[in-house]
């Protein structure tokens, strides 16, 4: 079993240790936090002198984040680095396959569409009993509630997706130049179906992404003028700021960090990945972002 | 002039809707097959009340619609695992004798399956399909998709850059109602509210305050969508420290919103890019809300129309008087009910 230490900033460098083979740099979920030119190159420079393989981590973007990512691959194509690249766009895809046959794309957890509600821990354990409960917002109101309890023929949707299971996608990834697909250790479970020998599987600990978007919770969260619109400036409070969300009716505390919301399982099972085709493990020393 | 597509969830709101001023339809379907084997629960991301479950009427509905030169598209905007596909494939089989204009999907196996089976009807990508970047729309084109639903949080800058570099695309863009706060095809929260019937089982001789319901629900305790929940939040610095400073909170812009959600003042600057259409969401809504949407963008989009000179501050000023009026909003709009709040700039 492969293991991967998962960094965003060249200062997260000191929780590399030797039980790690390979260095995953970069990030999945904002273009603004797209590596620089010079991060990149310092990160080479480690990976070499520690004899670590290396795969770049790009997140969905704009054009503009496009741009980014075009800087750091053309460096990589003149350097004639061959190197994997985590994608999680499928422009970007495109245009690694057009212009970059240097880099080996690798299928990243928001393509491979996953289910990773917290609360589908609740309903797939099946464990709901009839009982009374109360209306919290009509406390007069009074419910005898009987469970419905969904039926095992959703197991397979709510535990794969179907990157890891439709043989047609399959097909389609192994004619795009992939041969891996990266999983988040969701805590209903996982069932994969992948085409052994073809496609391998990693999977990422212990953060489980739920949720992302352009629309930056954190953005201006520690001003004091209340901003009501979507498009505040950034000022990259996501490296100063960490929000746990509580809600009784979700089974997980959620982490927000920046843009993306997590949850948290480490619950490691090496024996069971190995069975369904994972093959490496990614550890997130910190929230990826 | 762009486009108006509209959501219908009955044969009796085809008419309606185009004489409000719809030039395109869309509606999903939900096989009785499918609600036996999986469930309604959470069918292409909604509670499965939002769709069609009767494929005649559905027939009837587009018939109407051709009628009078209206095209229909269909959602099949779910992602499907392998065991789902003999069920698919069944379901797409009987839709194909139906003479729908296209469908709506998400899910990559399930475009690739339509094209490998020559099924030969325009396909759509919803917003599923995450199209940010121009090199995203060459992946989508090279793989036969005829138009591109841009997500909701595109920016006008991108709407202008994609439209103007794709000409042999057709670009749509959400327009009114339920603006989501995250990226719609990266969200994996659950999309349902989990109750299925609730029934007043009280005695006629019991008050008010005695009252007793009988809930059935797959999950009682889910009732709302995680993005509007009010959460307790923690706040902690880069190491974990937990910092006690009260101004220091997330922006929860679900807990902004005060009335309905929308983009007409941007569709001045939309006009001026190759977006075609602009679409109203609203299948899981009523049918009021559906033609009073459709009335409500045709009446803006005559704004445009009646008066070519208009500037973009007299439009704004102009679409957001005919908002309060419609929508019964009593305050001045400011941004938080907004799809483009930057054109208020």
């Amino acid at each position: 079993m492969e293991r991967v230490i998962f960094i965003t900033k060249i200062n997260q460098l000191k929780y590399v240790t030797s039980r790690f083979s390979r260095l995953y740099f970069g990030i999945e979920f904002c273009e603004r936090l797209i590596p620089s030119l010079d991060d990149l190159k310092k990160m080479l420079c480690y990976i070499q002198r520690k004899g670590l393989n290396i795969s770049l981590v790009s997140p969905y973007v704009t054009n503009i984040g496009l741009g980014r990512l075009k800087t750091l691959f053309e460096f990589l194509k003149s350097e004639k680095i061959n190197c994997e690249v985590i994608i999680n766009d499928w422009g970007v895809l495109n245009l690694i396959n057009r212009k970059y046959p240097n880099l080996t794309p690798v299928l990243g957890r928001l393509l491979t569409k996953q289910k990773r509600c917290p609360r589908l821990i609740r309903l797939l354990k099946r464990q709901l009993m009839p009982r009374l409960i109360v209306d919290s917002k009509n406390p007069d109101q009074r419910h005898i509630f009987i469970p419905k309890i969904l039926p095992l023929d959703l197991d397979s949707y709510y535990k794969g997706s179907d990157t890891s299971s439709v043989p047609v996608i399959h097909n389609f990834l192994i004619g795009q130049r992939i041969k891996r697909i990266e999983l988040d250790n969701t805590a209903q479970g996982l069932l994969l179906e992948l085409p052994r020998d073809k496609i391998s599987a990693s999977i990422y600990l212990p953060y489980v992404y739920i949720s992302t978007t352009f629309f930056c919770p954190t953005a201006g969260c520690d001003l004091k003028k209340a901003f009501l619109l979507k498009i505040k400036s950034c000022k990259k409070q996501c490296q100063k700021y960490v929000f746990k969300l509580r809600h009784r009716t979700m089974p997980k505390i959620i982490y927000l960090k920046g843009n993306t919301q997590f949850y948290k399982n480490a619950r490691l099972r090496i024996g069971e990945f190995a069975k369904i085709g994972i093959d490496r493990i990614v550890y997130q020393p910190q929230l990826p972002i | 002039m762009l486009k108006i597509t509209s959501p219908f969830l009955k044969k009796e709101e085809v008419l309606p809707l185009i004489e409000a001023g719809a030039n395109e339809l869309y509606c999903g379907y939900l096989s009785p097959e499918w609600v036996k084997k999986y469930t309604a629960f959470e069918f292409e991301r909604k509670g499965g009340e939002s769709n069609f479950t009767d494929l005649r009427e559905l027939e009837q509905a587009v018939n109407l619609a051709h009628k009078r030169k209206i095209p229909v598209y269909l959602t099949l905007n779910g992602l499907y695992v392998k065991e789902q596909y003999p069920l698919l494939l069944k379901i797409v089989n009987q839709l194909e004798q139906i003479g729908f204009d296209g469908y709506i999907v998400a899910d990559i196996g399930l475009l690739l399956t339509l094209r490998e089976k020559g099924f030969k009807r325009r396909i759509h990508i919803s917003t599923g399909g995450t199209v940010f970047n121009s090199e995203a729309v060459s992946f989508y084109k090279n793989l036969g998709v005829s138009r591109i639903v841009l997500d909701r949080q595109t920016d006008i800058k991108s709407m202008m850059a994609l439209s103007r570099d794709n000409p042999e695309i057709d670009f749509e863009v959400f327009i009114l109602y339920t603006l989501c706060v995250y990226i719609d095809g990266f969200c994996t929260f659950l999309h349902t509210s989990g109750r299925e019937s609730t029934e007043d089982i009280s005695r006629k001789d019991w008050k008010d305050n005695q009252r007793l319901h009988l809930l059935t629900a797959y999950d009682p305790e889910s009732r709302a969508d995680a993005c509007c929940l009010k959460y307790t939040v923690g706040v902690y610095d880069s190491t974990g420290q937990r910092i006690n400073i009260k101004n220091i909170r997330p922006t929860f812009y679900k807990q902004l919103v005060d009335g309905v959600e929308c983009g007409a003042c941007a569709i001045y600057e939309i006009s001026k890019t190759k977006v075609k259409s602009i679409k109203i969401i609203g299948r899981q809504l009523s049918p009021e809300s559906r033609l009073r949407g459709t009335r409500f963008m045709r009446s803006v989009l005559d704004i445009l129309e009646n008066n070519k000179e208009i500037n973009k501050r007299d439009f704004i000023q102009k679409s957001q008087k005919l908002y309060q009026k419609t929508f019964e909003y009593k305050k001045r709009c400011r941004g938080n009910n907004c799809y483009h709040p930057a054109v208020l700039i």
